[in-house]
């Protein structure tokens, strides 16, 4: 079986392996859901009727086959306040997140390959790029925000408060959603780049007198890539929920809002929904990356693993 | 393990604060509303928020709940997680292939968004924070411990220890576990940090600790709306975030180095 093949079917496990955690997640939470929505006045005759409809009254297991299959027709149930589609609210609210999510990643790339490349080339740049590295991480992004708001907003008046519609609406959240991320991203290159110097064929090149440029380009990069490129699809993560948090500060309806709004309404259906979305998302990710990977390192898709 | 000194440094800067402004004479939720959003001053260091709470004692009040919970979490997790890696690793077979499941199975999620679904089902509060974020982080652990005790197992001391007749569990505790302790205590330190911001971002999203409770997520947040007029009632908490988490990284870098050679 080749490698893509038996990654997708991985995947694909892991994706059941997720819809079924969040399935159990919500049912074996101490608080009766109906309950919760209705209220503590709610009549017995209301609760039924919610029960039924929204299929809880039934055994659990055909609670679970109905979820599945809901789940491979893209249906993620209803919305109990506003008795809309789960996928229809879901798909309303997702342009500001992608947004936001795109051009955080430009920056994040735009600031740490620079900053890591020159920090493993030049010893004059460690100090700048390993204190960016730790300020970077170190800073929360929601006091972050905040401040930069209070800056460049408010004082500056260069950038609007918060809200959407135009690309400066997107600069303030995305430096301070990219700020931490391509901290973290920094110190990996760097840290990458470096191993690979470490290692026997790098003095070999040098000692056969290739040029360190041509070293760099053509052997250093290409194996510090591999770490580098995991590390990038596992900042998926980071990135959609960091975006939860940055889309509160900066007032943005996207994904993040939808889902702290669904929390604090219990409408359950769109919290179980958004919060399977966002891990199927971070499971495709990675799955993607994987497949790169075997594109980029020929001995993952000839021999298997690399040794990690 | 050797502590890096400067990261200490930064670490105790909160911490020495935290415990001396604990000393000023207002509760942590006394409202007063005839002292509200006054700017730091002699009698009010950091000033006070909306509703006229001293904000400096509120901010060292939250920086020790922060860290309790942070400390709570770690020792929880560091505890299941090196004992279900342990016996994952050392019993192998059928036991191994379900734990390890369980494990891909958990760390297929983001983590914080694992935390945050359980305290958006379960509430927020104290322990609900500490179950919530303990639900996924023993995974590290086990993952690690687990390494390890898959290649002891085939050491000769192990093997011998089981011919002369030691159990199975005198095994573990006294081959296995005090290898294994040492990379987990790194791990604990390594991941303090991450518990700390998590926590903090889900009080600030308002799901993390309840108010009349003061955290410094859930200040910062108070203070959103008052950026403007009274930005200290944000900056203060956040300042002390900052440097807890700058000097746990800072502290961390050292116990890293030191782990590399796993």
């Amino acid at each position: 079986m080749s490698y893509v093949l038996k990654r997708l079917i991985y995947g694909l496990i892991t994706l059941w392996g997720a819809a079924t955690l969040v399935f159990l997640l919500l049912r074996i939470t101490p608080a009766d859901p109906v309950e919760l929505i209705l209220g503590e006045n709610a009549q017995p005759a209301q609760i039924q009727e919610l029960r039924s409809e929204l299929g809880l009254d039934r055994p659990i297991y055909i609670q679970y086959i109905t979820y599945l299959k809901g789940l491979t027709r893209a249906d993620l149930g209803r919305s109990i306040l506003s008795r809309e589609r789960v996928s229809s609210i879901i798909l309303s609210h997702l342009s500001p997140t992608i947004y936001l999510a795109l051009i955080s990643i430009i920056f994040t790339v735009f600031i740490s390959f620079p900053l890591g490349l020159l920090a493993s080339l030049h010893r004059r740049f460690n100090l700048p790029a390993s204190f960016f590295s730790t300020f970077g991480l170190a800073i929360p992004n929601f006091w972050l925000g905040p401040i930069l708001i209070l800056v460049f907003s408010v004082q500056l008046r260069l950038f609007p408060v918060s809200g959407v519609g135009s690309f400066e609406h997107y600069i303030l959240p995305a430096v301070t959603l990219s700020t931490g991320l391509s901290a973290y991203l920094t110190r990996i290159i760097k840290k990458s780049l470096e191993e690979e110097k470490t290692k026997g064929y790098y003095l070999a090149l040098l000692s056969r007198g290739f040029s360190k440029a041509y070293i760099f380009r053509k052997h250093l990069l290409p194996n510090a890539m591999i770490p580098i490129i995991t590390v990038i699809g596992l900042q998926t993560g980071a990135l959609l929920t960091g975006a939860i948090v940055t889309e509160r500060i900066f007032s943005i309806p996207g994904i993040g809002s939808l889902l702290i709004k669904a929390v604090t309404q219990r409408d359950y259906p769109v919290v179980q929904g958004v919060v399977l979305f966002i891990s199927s998302i971070y499971i495709l990710t990675n799955l993607f990356v994987d497949l790169i990977y075997s594109l980029i390192d020929p001995r993952i898709r000839v021999g298997g693993k690399v040794e990690d | 393990m050797k502590i890096r000194k400067s990261g200490l440094f930064f670490l105790l800067i909160p911490l020495v604060l935290s415990l001396i402004l604990l000393f000023l004479p207002y509760g942590y939720s006394k409202i007063n509303l005839e002292q509200r959003l006054m700017p730091p001053s002699l009698k009010h260091p950091f000033g006070t928020d909306s509703l006229g709470r001293d904000v400096a004692k509120r901010t060292a009040v939250a920086t020790f709940i922060s860290l309790s919970i942070a400390i709570i979490v770690v020792t929880i997790t560091g505890f299941v997680g090196t004992i279900v890696g342990t016996i994952s690793g050392y019993t192998g077979g059928a036991i191994d292939e379900i734990l390890m499941r369980t494990v891909d199975l958990l760390l297929a999620f983001p983590g914080f968004l694992l935390a945050l679904s359980i305290v958006a089902l379960m509430g927020g509060g104290y322990w609900n924070l500490i179950f919530a974020l303990s639900f996924s982080g023993w995974t590290s652990y086990a993952r690690l411990s687990r390494g390890v005790s898959i290649k002891l197992r085939e050491e000769d001391f192990v093997k011998s220890a089981r011919v002369i007749g030691a159990s199975h569990f005198w095994i573990m505790l006294h081959h296995i576990l005090p290898h294994v302790f040492p990379l987990v205590r790194v791990q604990a330190i390594l991941s303090l940090a991450g518990i700390v911001l998590a926590e903090s971002s889900l009080s600030f999203l308002g799901l993390g600790l309840q108010p009349p409770i003061p955290s410094l997520g859930g200040m910062i947040d108070d203070g959103r709306a008052f950026i403007f007029g009274a930005p200290w009632i944000s900056f203060f908490p956040g300042l002390f975030l900052f440097l807890i988490i700058m000097g746990m990284l800072l502290t961390i870098e050292e116990a890293n180095s030191e782990a590399s050679f796993s």
